[in-house]
């Protein structure tokens, strides 16, 4: 096990090959997967070959998420534009969906990317009927930019992002 | 006001739902309005309305009214 970075008790690991059948269960889960912008299920097979492909996305992290040494959830940062990142979770461990260890995960998340990666913004984009995604993103210092009838696109500066944390701190300090 | 008022009060304001719907039996993310960002909203309401201070374990373990109840009883808070 390879933890990248460890943020708010959560360990942003490498991906292992032990880890990609659960994470393949909860990605097609109708919940998680519907949310997402390739909906399609994926099989184990096509599991297995991106798992292989891994090492080969330069400007893609791909990070398994564990808490108390249980894998929770999955976490990817793309890197596709010079000066911007997106990223992507999802929390599937059933005892933690929804709990707040989703916003420990997003807030530690934009901290790495902010710090490790030369970007000024982080975007995101949520199927417009999961209010549940744009609340948590709005709390994480995200901005409506644009929406259409399948997408809301976000974004947040470093600033929105800061001023966005020191409201979630008071919480956050207890999971450090 | 009894404590179980004053729970009730903090849970319906925080989730923004009815006073009825809080019930012991209410659990976390059963309805669309208790998700993460409305639950970080609970626990600052609870622990200023009861001045506790609940730590991660609270703050994870508190997936319904009747658990958060048992967790403010061991913070002294009598129901």
């Amino acid at each position: 096990m390879a933890v990248v970075f460890k943020r708010y008790q959560i360990e942003f690991r490498l991906i292992e090959q032990s880890d990609i059948e659960q994470l393949r269960q909860w990605r097609n889960r109708d919940d998680i997967r519907l949310m997402m912008v390739d909906q399609s299920e994926v099989s184990q097979a096509q599991q297995q070959a991106w798992f292989e492909r891994l090492d080969s996305h330069k400007n893609r992290h791909h990070f398994a998420l564990w808490f108390r040494d249980q894998l929770i959830g999955y976490a990817n940062v793309s890197l596709d534009e010079s000066d911007s990142a997106s990223t992507g979770l999802y929390i599937g461990h059933e005892k933690y969906r929804g709990s707040m260890l989703a916003i420990c995960v997003g807030v530690g998340l934009s901290e790495w990317c902010f710090e490790q990666q030369p970007i000024t913004r982080i975007n995101a984009q949520v199927v417009p009927h999961n209010q549940a995604a744009l609340r948590f993103n709005e709390s994480l210092g995200y901005q409506v930019i644009e929406q259409n009838d399948s997408w809301v696109f976000l974004n947040k500066t470093q600033q929105d992002f800061e001023q966005a944390r020191e409201r979630l701190l008071p919480l956050l300090s207890r999971f450090s | 006001m009894t404590n179980n008022e004053r729970l009730v009060t903090a849970f319906a304001s925080s989730l923004n739902i009815d006073a009825s719907q809080v019930v012991d039996e209410l659990e976390y993310n059963t309805i669309p309005q208790w998700d993460s960002v409305a639950h970080m909203v609970l626990v600052a309401a609870l622990e200023k309305e009861f001045d506790v201070m609940l730590d991660m374990d609270d703050i994870i373990e508190m997936s319904s009214v009747k658990i958060a109840k048992e967790i403010l009883a061991k913070h002294d808070v009598a129901f």
